[in-house]
């Protein structure tokens, strides 16, 4: 489990890390938190010949309002994103998110842009060398099978990432930079359903930050995490859910929903409901079949794919019955 | 039995803070000058013919100082008995599971090692493997053995009584089949092994081991030295549970490429290969018939195991018997029949694991017990307290009880439960809609060996230094693989000689100073090292007694030993202080030095293998466990907020420690239970490592443990003591189980009882009861 020898690269400006990152290409790997990334590496599934260290980019961790958003930095971690005060005060639920990553020792060294960017998961790649030599390599280890659906011609690796639900059920924005400039996209457009390459993240460019637009009068969100233990697992399912509106009526209510495939989806009403009866029972069966319906998902270890579906069925009525205040 | 000076106090481990501190050494914190480090290549292949290995291009590589096969060990196979010696250090001619030892590296350091290891050619001929012990049994199935035909790794046909006939007599026949699945030690130091061998034949050992001596006797037969020559040193151990106890490859390789080289050799395994390669508890398949009268009396027992042996036989037929044993007790059972076949399938090796066949075959007879009362509308408190086991009780096979407090453990857990407060019969339950936490409560009872008898070696030796300051060094063999043992035998010599705790200490065992030990397993170290030690301090306070009379111009008999002084009985100021007894001791006459001796084996005659007749120990303990549990309809996930531990432990040495025993019985049958399951397929563990392998959190325990210690002072043991580390384990998955039945009205037969298995069993319930009342309409 030792690691391969790499360069080591410590940028202290975006447009400098963006420039080493083009240069390298393929070969090289960013590193913030190393929580993911040096896993991957001990294991060998990923073997960059150089670190594109992050930790010294100046302001890249930073949490602040600029005009009515909230900027967070890629590099803040778990925990300064689930402390701050402009965080809980605006959108508690990305604190919650934040909260059920791992454990407190992952908090500390896990970063929100690491999280967002988690390269999805399956127990047929995430394996130490002489693990994988017992079988052909899969998809994603540059082979031509999926372990997880027999069959299959793409790799069906989960997407795993809490905070991702949590910004996308919140409209959030990435603000991406690369050597030319940068571009700015909402967080849905950010993930692409695909185990191999689950980002739009194009050569040369790297997450700087999400942007989170001011919260909506009588904004309200949760995130809801099922995992096999108390700590430490990823989600077998994750829900989040914002809803907001000062009277009984709904201004705006979205759902998204990690865990279940390669990569986060959202479920939000038809676009014709009634959204000034509120939040009432007919309208949850409505969003938890749509999110059942929604979730297209593989059998993984112990889990079915039924079964996954049946939890994301449970936690959107979880969720949408604890903003409603039921 | 109060007026003790220092047993049955909730005095702290002595190891407690070394350990807190993290300045306790463990075998990897240690190295030697020059020492290599070593690693091993694995088998990628479940079942396979080595056709030809070529490790030259390995030995080329610069660092490498040795490389060995299978081959360098001869044809030395090791097991626990002659005829079941059928584990090679590395392989030969075949692997018979995927991650077997097939070849082993020393360089200078870990990364050349491993790159070594990608130098070595092996060349396969892939066999078919066979991966499921009711087939490995089957006509035609892939054979692991030559010379085990059948994969019969052991075999067990025993019977007493009159099953058939009480089964006619019976008012109530019911016949189950239970599953318990794979899971592992979960100890989180791994196997770790420091050798340094010295021509022309000595080696040094420093070996993560909660039995050395098994290690030491293996390397005297695998390098053909004298015993005299093995020095085994027994560092800090990070857990054991079984998972410890004998010689494995990683202890061999060491000394091995030690030999080779002519250098010390550390080799740690990664958690990786633990997980996936290292040894488990054998899963096993119970079908258990049961005849009860309708009051619930239990008349017979005809069981049926197939065990999952892996491919080799380890301590197997001590496990297979064991499940016999438990079969008699706790509840009587007059007539009983069983017959166990432990098949070998190329998976990992199955061993003890705290419990050792036990837990299974408990989870099968109690979790079938209570669907009699059930069946039969039966209490299922009355239906234990009816068929409990009392003292003066002989089993049909045999076993003699000779203290038994079940029924004060029945008594106690229900109390501290408050049953009768939350126990409603899921009859009176089933007819209510399901809320979406449903919850409930189950009781189960357990019974154990207090110091397994063992057809070899049994004896335990303590030998006890008084030092002229008034210290005192105890020398044993039984090893603290963590469960507080150290402490408890040193507050036994503190006890005796009316010193303080801290005034004793208990170095590592060495085998080189410290006397001959079976080992810490089977529930034997406070009982039966207990008496040892027992035995060795009243040695050395009947040396010291001669002195003290004369100068406290008293008679021997009317002098105690307490509060480090020596003082006459009923004339407290008649006293001197113990260190200027044991100083003048040292100058007295001619001069003596302190040394106290016991030895302390069995008080039964060996048991029998196979006819499983006699006693598997000189004492028994009971106890009685309650869960609450809650389960979430809609998710099918089983909490268990609280849990109850009543155990008959004799009598409780160190309070403080026996809660550490019951909270980690609790954790671990939570596990096997609900949590932990080594995921296969085709022989490939898709679990190895901690974070898919899912042992339980903190999070994921009872909130609330309640140890309760039933005193029944065993004739027996040290102090009246009986074991309480691995009984309290034995009930924990019944209880459990029988508690989800309480809520929810489904019994799980197949462990673990995973989320989606409880929901698919309340789905099918529901089916079934509309299927019904369809019928009926």
């Amino acid at each position: 489990m030792r690691l391969k020898k790499f360069e080591h690269f410590e940028p202290r400006t975006l447009s400098e890390a963006c420039r080493l990152l083009k240069e390298q290409g393929d070969k090289a790997a960013l590193i913030a938190g190393g929580t993911d990334l040096v896993v991957r590496m001990k294991y060998g599934v990923t073997q960059p010949q150089c670190l594109i260290n992050l930790k010294k980019v100046e302001g890249l961790g930073s949490i602040a309002l600029v005009g009515e958003n909230l900027h967070v930095g890629a590099l803040a971690t778990l925990t300064q994103v689930r402390c701050s005060d402009l965080v809980l005060e605006r959108c508690p639920m990305l604190a919650e998110a934040a909260l059920a990553v791992g454990a407190a020792q992952l908090q500390n060294m896990g970063t929100i842009g690491g999280n967002i960017c988690l390269e999805p998961r399956c127990w047929y790649f995430q394996q130490g060398r002489s693990w994988r030599q017992a079988r052909p390599d899969c998809f994603k280890n540059g082979g031509s099978v999926c372990y997880m659906a027999k069959g299959s011609r793409r790799c069906h690796a989960l997407y795993c990432g809490d905070t991702a639900a949590a910004l996308l059920a919140l409209g959030a924005k990435v603000r991406l930079v690369n050597p030319g400039g940068e571009r700015i996209v909402p967080i849905e457009e950010f993930f692409v359903d695909d185990g191999m390459r689950h980002t739009d993240l194009q050569p040369g460019e790297l997450l700087a930050e999400v942007i989170l637009p001011a919260p909506l009068p009588g904004q309200r969100g949760t995130y809801l995490k099922y995992r096999k233990r108390g700590a430490l697992d990823f989600p077998i399912a994750g829900v989040a859910a914002v809803m907001s509106g000062t009277t009984a009526a709904i201004a705006r209510l979205r759902i998204a929903i990690t865990g279940v495939g390669s990569s986060p989806l959202v479920v939000a009403p038809p676009p014709d409901y009634p959204s000034e009866a509120g939040l009432t029972p007919a309208l949850i069966d409505l969003l938890v079949e749509m999110a059942r319906k929604q979730t297209r998902t593989v059998s993984h270890m112990e889990v079915s794919a039924s079964y996954r579906k049946e939890l994301v069925g449970v936690l959107v009525r979880d969720a949408l019955e604890k903003l409603g205040g039921a | 039995m109060s007026d003790y000076a220092v047993l049955g106090k909730r005095l702290p481990r002595v190891d407690g803070p070394v350990k807190a501190a993290g300045s306790a050494r463990f075998t990897d914190d240690l190295s030697l000058p020059g020492m290599l480090h070593g690693k091993i290549l694995r088998s990628p292949h479940p079942h396979a013919r080595i056709l030809r290995i070529d490790t030259t291009r390995a030995e080329q590589l610069p660092g490498v100082r040795a490389v060995i096969v299978g081959e360098d060990f001869g044809d030395y196979r090791y097991g626990l008995r002659a005829d079941t010696r059928d584990e090679y250090p590395l392989a030969r001619g075949k692997v018979r599971y995927l991650g077997e030892e097939v070849a082993a590296v020393a360089a200078v350091d870990e990364d050349t090692a491993l790159e070594a290891l990608e130098l070595i050619r092996v060349d396969y001929e892939v066999l078919p493997a066979v991966t499921d012990p009711e087939e490995a049994l089957l006509e035609g199935a892939p054979q692991l053995h030559d010379d085990k035909p059948g994969n019969i790794s052991v075999h067990m046909k025993t019977g007493f009584g009159d099953v058939d006939e009480a089964f006619r007599q019976a008012d109530y026949v019911r016949e189950d089949r239970f599953y318990s699945q794979s899971v592992l030690h979960g100890f989180l130091e791994p196997n770790a092994a420091l050798a340094h061998w010295e021509a022309p034949n000595r080696i040094t050992i420093w070996a993560s081991k909660q039995s050395p001596y098994f290690l030491y006797r293996n390397l005297s037969n695998c390098f053909n030295v004298p015993l005299s020559n093995v020095r085994l040193i027994q560092p800090y151990i990070g857990g054991g549970f079984g998972g410890k106890n004998g010689g494995y490859p990683v202890d061999f390789c060491a000394v091995m490429l030690s030999k080779k080289s002519g250098r010390p050799v550390k080799i740690v395994l990664t958690m990786e290969e633990v997980l996936s390669s290292h040894r488990r508890r054998h899963p096993m398949i119970v079908r258990l018939k049961t005849g009860v009268r309708k009051d619930g009396t239990i008349l017979a027992h005809d069981c049926r195991i197939i065990a999952d042996g892996g491919a080799g036989t380890g301590v197997g037929p001590s496990t297979i018997a064991n499940a016999f044993y438990f079969l008699n007790l706790p509840y009587v059972v007059p007539n009983v029949r069983y017959e166990a076949f432990r098949a070998y399938t190329n998976r990992p090796i199955s061993v003890a694991q705290r419990g050792n066949g036990i837990q299974q075959i408990r989870y099968a007879a109690d979790v079938q017990l209570e669907m009699i009362a059930h069946d039969l509308g039966l209490d299922p408190v009355r239906i234990r307290q009816k068929n409990a086991v009392y003292t003066g009780y002989r089993t049909a096979s045999g076993m003699n009880i000779h203290s038994c407090g079940l029924q004060e453990t029945i008594t106690g857990a229900v109390r501290a439960a408050e049953w009768d407060t939350h126990y409603r019969p899921w009859r009176e339950k089933e007819n209510e809609p399901l809320g979406r936490i449903a919850t409930g409560v189950g009781i189960a009872c357990n019974s154990f060996q207090s110091g397994a008898r063992l057809t070899g070696h049994n004896c335990c030796t303590a030998v006890i230094k008084v030092h002229e300051d008034g210290t005192a060094s105890l020398l044993t063999g039984s090893t603290d693989s963590g469960q507080g043992s150290e402490t408890v035998l040193a507050m036994i010599v503190a006890e005796v000689l009316g010193i303080r705790l801290e005034d004793v200490f208990v170095p590592q065992t060495d085998s080189t100073v410290t006397p001959v030990d079976p080992g810490s397993f089977g529930s034997r170290v406070s009982s039966t090292a207990g008496n040892a030690v027992l035995i060795a301090a009243r040695d050395a306070r009947q040396q010291l007694l001669p002195v003290a009379a004369e100068l406290l111009k008293a008679a021997p008999e009317a002098i105690e030993f307490r509060d480090c002084k020596v003082f006459v009985r009923g004339a407290p100021d008649k006293a001197l202080r113990f260190r200027d007894l044991t100083r003048q001791t040292v100058a007295w006459g001619s001069g003596t030095s302190i040394i106290g001796q016991g030895s302390w084996g069995q008080t039964v005659p060996p048991m029998n293998f196979e006819t499983g007749e006699g006693d598997a120990s000189g004492a028994y303990s009971f106890g009685t466990q309650a869960a609450w549990v809650e389960v979430d309809t809609r998710t099918g996930r089983v909490t268990v907020p609280r849990m109850v531990v009543a155990h008959d432990l004799g009598f409780a040495l160190n309070p403080l420690a026996v809660e550490g025993q019951h909270e980690g019985s609790i954790a671990g049958g939570v596990g096997h239970t609900i949590y932990e399951h080594c995921v296969e397929e085709n022989g490939q563990n898709l679990t190895p490592n901690l974070t898919a392998y899912g042992l339980p959190t903190v999070y994921d325990l009872p909130r609330e443990m309640v140890s309760l210690s039933i005193e029944t002072i065993d004739p027996v043991g040290a102090f009246g003591a009986k074991e309480s580390g691995e009984g309290t384990q034995v009930s924990t998955i019944p209880a459990i189980v029988n508690a989800i039945h309480n809520a929810i009205g489904v019994w799980i037969t197949d462990l673990p009882v995973t989320p989606e298995k409880v929901l698919k069993a309340l789905r099918d319930k529901k089916a079934q009861a509309k299927a019904t009342a369809e019928g009926q309409s």
